[in-house]
């Protein structure tokens, strides 16, 4: 058990490394940066937790740490005014499966079809979970607490 | 008389259009999702008193008709710079709530799009240090963090040589994706530093941007279909050209090392 929280210590922190430099690779303003490679750091850190302590299926714990993401996101664009895109991008660096499309490409180079279907298939699971997370929470957020926008016609 | 007010209004206009193409064409390049860059265009055609605005945008392509009046943009760079969407963000609210006129906001969006952001030294640190952090992600110790440190600084270092040709991005990552594989191998035959595969995994993170991927989700969620799509093959033909650079590296190294065995 301690040692299952020493690694998910450790891979949280990788993940706040990472959203980190990422978010500068992004070019993302600074002011930014740190706030949203803490949404990332706890997404990640949710994400481990619900995966390796209570045993929840890695689908629902992908939508659930992205609609945390996303809800954070959101209301941290709101006290910034600023665009939720720039802090979405960089918070999710560390949850999509830029990895797992990766082997399923390294799959069919290496002319191995059943591993490509199999993590093509994993990498798309992934992508829904979390598309649909993000999707869904900031439909709802801009529902709920947006001042509503009056329909025009586009 | 007339004929003059209405050469100089038509002037305004076309000028106006213009506008609002450019602010939609550098939400685009720059990592707005599709429903954004409509948005964005409508916001700012609301803010300069435009009737019967029709804006549509692929990751390709822009189109916006006013009246009788049209504007195309061909994009050809797409990108991800969070900072020109937050400018962006704000000139187009800021002309809604009328501060801000529009030899201003010319002034500024051409402003934006002028500023590269961050110097490429610091890029090169930024990239090495994700690098190092996603191979923790993956297995990695201390010894792996360290070289993976250096790949990523390298890796990140060739990318400008890319920037400027065409199917830039596509060789950009294969390189990356190469030297990786190559570095990551040579590295451990001279110094066994741990966990190879976390090396190669943390020091390609950066290129893989599933983002592309979840974005293009979301467009197709949005009702983007067409976006959504394209967008679901860029993020293919990234991953492929990072795997097939790695690939290749790897292939590299097993015959290197098959012929001094």
């Amino acid at each position: 058990m301690p040692d299952t929280i020493m690694q998910i210590l450790i891979h949280s922190l990788g993940a706040f490394g990472g959203t980190l430099g990422y978010a500068i690779l992004l070019n993302a303003p600074s002011k930014t940066i740190l706030p949203a490679s803490l949404i990332g750091l706890l997404g990640y850190m949710l994400y481990e937790c619900m995966v390796n302590l209570l045993g929840q299926s890695f689908i629902f714990s992908y939508f659930l740490s992205t609609v945390i993401i996303s809800l954070l996101c959101e209301i941290e664009a709101r006290v910034m005014r600023m665009p939720s895109t720039i802090f979405l991008l960089t918070a999710l660096v560390p949850l999509v499966p830029g990895y797992t499309f990766y082997c399923a490409m390294l799959s069919l180079v290496e002319n191995n079809g059943a591993a490509a279907a199999s993590y093509g298939m994993e990498a798309v699971q992934i992508v829904a979970a979390i598309a649909v997370g993000a999707a869904v929470t900031s439909v709802l957020f801009r529902t709920l607490a947006g001042k509503p926008r009056k329909a025009k016609s586009a | 008389m007339q004929a003059m007010e209405a050469t100089a209004d038509h002037g305004k206009q076309t000028r106006e259009i213009r506008l609002v193409c450019r602010a939609a064409q550098l939400v685009l390049e720059n990592g707005g999702e599709t429903y954004r860059v409509e948005e964005t265009a409508l916001r700012i055609a609301e803010g300069f008193r435009l009737q019967d605005v029709n804006i549509v945008a692929f990751p390709t392509s822009i189109f916006v008709s006013v009246g009788r009046h049209t504007d195309i943009r061909r994009i050809t760079r797409r990108g991800t710079n969070t900072t020109r969407l937050a400018i962006v963000n704000d000139i187009s609210r800021r002309i809604v709530r009328g501060e801000l006129d529009i030899d201003g906001a010319e002034r500024e969006l051409e402003a934006a799009a002028a500023d590269s952001g961050w110097h490429q030294a610091t890029l090169i640190l930024a990239f090495g240090a994700a690098a190092a952090s996603f191979s923790l992600l993956f297995g990695g110790t201390m010894g792996v963090l360290l070289i993976t440190f250096l790949i990523g600084m390298l890796v990140q270092a060739v990318q400008p040589l890319f920037s400027n040709i065409s199917m830039g991005a596509l060789f950009g990552n294969f390189t990356g994706g190469f030297l990786t594989a190559v570095l990551a191998q040579a590295a451990a035959l001279l110094v066994p530093y741990g966990n190879v595969n976390a090396a190669i995994i943390g020091g390609i993170m950066p290129l893989l941007s599933g983002l592309l991927m979840t974005t293009a989700v979301r467009d197709t969620m949005y009702g983007d279909l067409i976006s959504g799509i394209a967008r679901a093959v860029d993020a293919l033909l990234i991953a492929g050209s990072v795997a097939l650079g790695v690939y290749s590296g790897l292939k590299l190294m097993a015959m290197l090392a098959g012929g001094m065995l």
